[in-house]
């Protein structure tokens, strides 16, 4: 494991070279608003270097942290809009790192990690995360992958009223639900998912809409993701069976939400 | 019997019901000594002895002496009569007692100077056993002692033979996987052998679990190691496009293509070592269809971005016990392999068909197939056969997978051209049980 450490110094050099080098670009990248406070979390310093000037010339503003605690750490000066968190770092792993993060900020986070096999590459969104990407990856999906995740938070949701579905209640305001008054706390992602399949209860949502649609991207094979989210929504939300409200597998369909007739 | 308990319990039994038996048969040896020293006794011993007694004790003496005798010989009755036919000691007589056994010759004893007197022999009876004493007696006896030394060496090999089996189930129980959970403490609690040997089995699984561990651990370590300068490469190309390196595009959507292979490379390798080390199985009951139907959506997905498609023909239903991931990346294995090898236009079948107690999957490309020579090597890490690329690892993986759930994976050509993998898994059966336990677990790969 590298444990090459990005000290401030390294930090306020990594920001100078890559500014100094994103300013020999085209001024189209650089003249527009930031699009987003990034922060990076990852042991990797030379990755990070690298990120870092790719993410700045697509107009992203990025902190760097190498260790989960030090991300910890900025967290309660900075608030970033999106972190990008590696899961395998010394000291606080990126996983533990997320815990801590999510016991107090609803900041999205999307996962960055080597490791090979798919549970383990699952395993940050059962925690909590919006989305994932495996190393290697290419840098333009990261950013196409920020840019979705933010692009969520900016959709308007603010200014719609609370939904009520029987039992079930959606406040786009605060991105939260509640079944009989018991409030869970969502995820951009998994609020997303919910909204979708509440807009239209009984209907059938494939799981290709659902992922383009809620994580901003075409369905790929082998992809799980929607179906740990929908997981995650059903136990956050306690949606036991004849609880009223049931979120179905279609297999080769989709996903369905059916509010049951007799429920208060 | 080949139980341990059926071995204890015979051998303790037969030694008990042998020594009953010998007991028994040293008593009635003894007896029957004894009433053969009895019925030796004749009518003129006992008048001489009789006699002394007399001569020393006079008619008190010979009293004591008649008294003394019927409690040493309670079968012969000493009488002693008078010449006026009367018993001394004033007993009844009958004539039938006094024609005794012995016969003729009547014996006399006399006080010195005085009176003297016949002496009679009665034998109240013979001594010699009846059918009752000499079979059925000693039988009877013997078959309570059998009886009886059975049940006891039964409690007793039972009392043996239960931590032995109680230490089975544990040990039963590591085999199937559940390597985390210890052996019951009543057993390692023990202070006997069994206790010791429960407590070295406890150690051991707990060095086992600690290899196993300290390999994942390194797997994923190697994954980060291997996995981290590609990452860094990835970003570097991308940099590279945006700085403006138009002129060699092409070169750096081959490095991203190498890059992009030796990471699934990374991934394979990873898988295959992993499957090797026999992991523990994260064993739940799996609705097989349900993940072929899964896989089949996915791998249709992937088909129809290069124009080839994936269909499920036949489908049973079928429950099996097994890993979900371990089983459904055995299953993606050979679909993804078949999707690769099929041509384009041309459909990848899948089948799932339940035929005695087993779960058979069969996929089938309409690729070239392989030469009927090398059908038997197709599972060896990166088989090549002649003419046609390597299939990597996939199949090496699958295989192994299927061997840890005790199923197996064969391949064969079809007669209308194409390969045939069918992959089996042993089905639940109805009451549930798992047959995993009886799966054969090779252990080249926990050294």
């Amino acid at each position: 494991m590298s444990h090459m450490s990005v000290d401030e110094g390294s930090v306020r050099w990594t920001l100078a070279e890559a500014q100094a080098r994103a300013r020999r670009l085209p001024a189209r990248a650089w003249a527009m608003e930031p699009r987003g406070r990034i922060l990076i979390v990852d042991d990797d310093e030379e990755f990070v270097r690298m990120l870092a000037e790719f993410l700045l010339a697509q107009g992203f503003l990025i902190l760097p942290a190498a260790t989960g605690r030090r991300a910890l750490e900025l967290l309660e000066s900075e608030t970033p809009d999106l972190i990008v968190l590696d899961v395998m770092m010394p000291e606080l792993d990126g996983l533990a790192t997320l815990q801590a993060i999510r016991s107090s900020r609803d900041i999205p986070v999307i996962m960055v990690t080597a490791r090979g096999r798919a549970q383990d590459r699952i395993l940050g969104l059962e925690l909590g995360a919006d989305d994932y990407l495996a190393k290697p990856f290419d840098p333009l999906e990261l950013s196409a992958r920020i840019r979705a995740v933010l692009r969520r938070l900016r959709q308007g949701f603010r200014a719609r009223a609370p939904l009520a579905l029987g039992p079930l209640t959606l406040n786009p305001a605060a991105m939260t639900a509640s079944l009989y008054g018991v409030e869970a706390r969502l995820t951009s992602v998994e609020f997303i998912v919910l909204d979708l399949l509440a807009s239209e209860p009984g209907g059938v949502q494939s799981r290709a809409a659902l992922t383009e649609r809620a994580l901003g991207r075409p369905l790929s094979p082998f992809d799980r993701s929607v179906d740990t989210h929908i997981s995650n929504i059903r136990r956050k939300l306690n949606l036991t069976p004849g609880c009223g409200v049931e979120i179905r597998a279609i297999r080769g369909a989709g996903y369905s939400l059916t509010v049951a007739d007799d429920a208060p | 019997m080949t139980s341990l308990f059926g071995r204890i319990w015979l051998s303790y039994w037969l030694v008990m019901a042998l020594t009953a038996a010998a007991a028994l048969a040293v008593s009635f040896a003894l007896a029957l000594k004894r009433a053969d020293d009895t019925n030796r006794i004749s009518p003129e011993t006992l008048a001489q002895s009789a006699a002394g007694q007399l001569r020393k004790g006079g008619r008190d003496g010979l009293g004591l002496w008649v008294m003394d005798q019927h409690h040493t010989h309670p079968e012969l009755q000493v009488y002693f009569v008078d010449d006026a036919g009367h018993e001394i000691f004033g007993r009844a007589l009958s004539g039938h007692a006094l024609s005794g056994p012995t016969g003729a010759v009547v014996p006399r004893i006399g006080e010195p100077g005085a009176k003297s007197y016949r002496v009679y022999v009665r034998r109240t009876r013979d001594v010699a056993f009846t059918a009752w004493q000499m079979v059925f007696q000693p039988g009877i006896l013997l078959v309570l002692a059998i009886t009886v030394s059975g049940l006891g060496s039964a409690a007793l090999a039972r009392q043996l033979a239960k931590p032995v089996e109680r230490l089975r189930t544990g040990v039963r129980a590591i085999a199937g996987g559940a390597i985390e959970t210890p052996m019951s403490p009543t057993i390692s609690g023990r202070r006997d052998e069994v206790g010791g040997l429960a407590r070295d089995i406890d150690q051991m699984t707990a060095r086992l679990r600690a290899m196993i561990e300290s390999k994942e651990h390194l797997l994923r370590d190697i994954s980060h190691e291997l996995r981290s300068p590609l990452a860094r490469l990835r970003v570097a190309t991308r940099l590279l496009r945006q700085d403006g390196a138009t002129g060699n595009r092409t070169a750096l959507e081959r490095i991203d293509r190498e890059v992009e292979r030796l990471d699934g490379l990374i991934g394979q390798i990873l898988e295959y070592s992993r499957v090797q080390a026999s992991p523990p199985l994260n064993l739940e009951n799996l609705d097989l269809l349900a993940l072929l139907e899964d896989t089949a959506e996915d791998a249709q997905l992937e088909a129809e971005a290069e124009g080839k498609s994936v269909v499920l023909s036949t489908t049973t239903p079928a429950r099996i016990r097994g890993d979900r991931s371990l089983v459904l990346s055995a299953i993606e294995n050979v679909v993804r392999n078949a999707v690769r090898f099929t041509p384009v236009g041309q459909p990848v079948d899948i089948a799932l068909v339940v035929v005695g107690g087993v779960a058979r999957i069969r996929v089938r490309d309409a690729g070239p197939g392989i030469r009927a020579a090398d059908l038997a090597r197709i599972c060896e890490p990166f088989f090549r056969a002649d003419g046609t690329s390597g299939v990597g690892l996939g199949l090496s993986i699958t295989d192994r997978i299927t061997t840890l759930h005790g199923g197996q994976l064969a391949a064969r050509n079809r007669a209308g051209g194409g390969l045939e993998v069918e992959i089996v898994f042993p089905v639940l059966d109805g009451a549930g049980a798992p047959l995993i336990a009886d799966s054969p677990r090779t252990p080249e790969g926990a050294a």
